[in-house]
């Protein structure tokens, strides 16, 4: 296989955007949480507040976030990755408006953690600002990065984009694409007319993403499987999600909007979590997931 | 689990220049100690301390509260609640200062509070006609009650004749109350605080009110002191919206 294989067990994590902050995930291990690693919150070059608050609105199923990519800057992040404790790799999740904002992040947080997540595919910016592939070339982005480091790169597209072109476009430069974003939504309050978030559009996210990232997976797999690895991530709140994502494609799987949870219950969740996916491989007849990645009658 | 609705304002009780307690025409199904996010659409969202099933007391603060504080009976909000976990015991002699009477006035509609030791700068700051609880009053100018800072009522005697106690006001203040508890003889297990960070979004999510690693909107808002002596960021460190560190003055 071409790809530099990210090596974690077990082969879930939180997703970037989710519990952010290294001090959080230390907690949680103390706690005695059991995950291949932590992706922090996606990395900016300056400080950056995001949207005002209201930037999550619920409504029966609907979950939708405009948090728009509030960010310490660099020397303050990196203040809090040095006095990380936890046991757990980390993957410094990156986001920036041209590709040196990019390779200068990837450079000087190499040594801190164990692969990159390049965030291609935020979809809640304050109003007015443009999103990133809007400005640049993904490939211009992934080149400039590929060359500051040897550890796995992981760029992260949304459902929503052209994602088959834009993974051709990088695929030189990628070992993973994670599977996929949240997807941009709107909500309008109808007694006032305002948006019920203040960055007007917002992330839709959990369950309803669950088949529509599927499908991405799937037809990512299957037009460049041989050549990359795949991480789903989008509406996974339980043991057969990941089974259903692993015969989709995927071998690693990360988890967002299911960790709406007190510290103690995400600690269970993601500790029942493994139990949860060895039964089902049992019932399948495999011995690890490894046996069914891509394995399904779709077609 | 929480829900989120449009409540409509049913009154409002004016306390002070500075104090409104707004009451809604339905009920949320909470405990003393949890809060509600807040949404008023087109102008943000804020989360507050209840004060009962069916309120909210505001201090008036920046723009969010000065609209509300616009608001008449027969208007709307958005309600997410209720939120994070709230006090767990009962018969407490309570310690509040500022805003941090709300939650307090929730405890004693329940019915749980003993004694309260209630603390504003100023008589125009604070909440009077508090029943079915002794109320010891201080102000830091001396304009009612006892003429100095909140925990200096917190005596012996008093803690004597109390087993639990509970605590919500400025971060420092509750420290220096805790502390002054803990030296007169309380088991930290037996002290429960209310902690408030920049939230937001108030459901465990984004990570942004986060305190060594806990986070307030879904792991608390109230801690017991055992747990916030494991606390290193209590009363020393804050995150700003864009989720920097700040050292708390």
């Amino acid at each position: 296989m071409y790809y530099k294989e990210l090596k974690i067990s077990p082969p879930f994590m939180n997703a970037s955007g989710i519990l952010s902050f290294v001090s959080v995930f230390e907690y949680l291990e103390k706690l005695g949480v059991n995950v291949g690693a932590w992706v922090t919150k996606s990395i900016g070059q300056k400080e950056r507040n995001g949207n005002e608050n209201p930037v999550i609105h619920q409504d029966g199923d609907i979950l939708m976030n405009s948090v728009g990519l509030s960010s310490p800057n660099l020397d303050d992040f990196e203040k809090e990755l040095k006095e990380y404790k936890g046991k757990t790799p980390l993957i410094i999740s990156h986001y920036g408006e041209k590709p040196d904002d990019y390779a200068r992040s990837v450079a000087r947080f190499d040594k801190y953690c164990i692969a990159h997540e390049i965030n291609l595919s935020c979809p809640n910016f304050i109003p007015g600002e443009k999103s990133v592939l809007e400005k640049v070339n993904p490939q211009e982005i992934l080149k400039a990065v590929r060359e500051k480091t040897n550890k796995p790169i992981i760029a992260k597209l949304s459902p929503a984009q052209d994602y088959l072109e834009i993974t051709e476009r990088i695929l030189d430069y990628v070992d993973y694409i994670c599977c996929g974003n949240t997807i941009r939504g709107l909500d309008i309050e109808p007694i006032s007319g305002f948006s019920y978030l203040s960055g007007r559009f917002g992330g839709i996210s959990g369950e309803v993403l669950r088949p529509i990232t599927m499908k991405m997976v799937y037809e990512i797999y299957k037009e460049f499987g041989d050549k990359i690895g795949i991480i789903a991530c989008g509406g996974i709140s339980k043991p057969e999600h990941i089974i259903s994502y692993a015969r989709a494609g995927a071998s690693l799987f990360q988890i967002g909007t299911a960790l709406a949870k007190p510290s103690v219950e995400i600690v269970n969740f993601f500790n029942t979590l493994g139990d949860g996916i060895e039964t089902l491989l049992k019932k399948i007849g495999v011995n690890s997931i490894e046996d069914i990645v891509g394995v399904n009658y779709v077609d | 689990m929480w829900i989120k609705r449009r409540f409509t304002i049913d009154e409002i009780v004016e306390h002070n220049k500075y104090m409104k307690t707004f009451f809604f025409d339905e009920t949320i199904e909470s405990s003393p100690g949890q809060f509600a996010m807040v949404f008023i659409p087109g102008i943000g969202e804020k989360p507050f301390s209840l004060s009962s099933k069916n309120s909210i007391t505001v201090e008036k603060r920046g723009k969010f509260t000065q609209k509300l504080f616009q608001m008449k009976p027969k208007d709307f909000v958005y309600i997410k609640g209720p939120l994070g976990v709230g006090f767990r015991n009962k018969d407490y002699l309570a310690v509040a200062g500022g805003s941090g009477i709300a939650p307090m006035l929730y405890l004693i509609n329940n019915a749980v509070i003993k004694s309260l030791l209630y603390g504003a700068r100023d008589n125009e700051h604070l909440i009077h006609g508090i029943k079915d609880c002794v109320v010891y009053y201080a102000t830091d100018d001396g304009s009612y009650g006892y003429h100095g800072f909140v925990t200096d009522l917190i005596t012996e005697d008093l803690v004597s004749q109390h087993s639990k106690f509970a605590i919500c006001g400025p971060e420092i203040m509750m420290k220096i109350a805790a502390e002054k508890l803990v030296e007169l003889g309380v088991e930290p297990k037996d002290i429960e605080l209310s902690l408030e960070r920049y939230m937001k979004c108030g459901i465990g999510l984004c990570g942004s009110c986060e305190c060594s690693g806990r986070r307030i909107c879904i792991d608390g808002p109230v801690f017991t002191y055992d747990e916030i002596l494991e606390m290193q960021d209590f009363a020393k460190f804050k995150r700003l919206p864009s989720g920097k560190k700040q050292k708390i003055i």
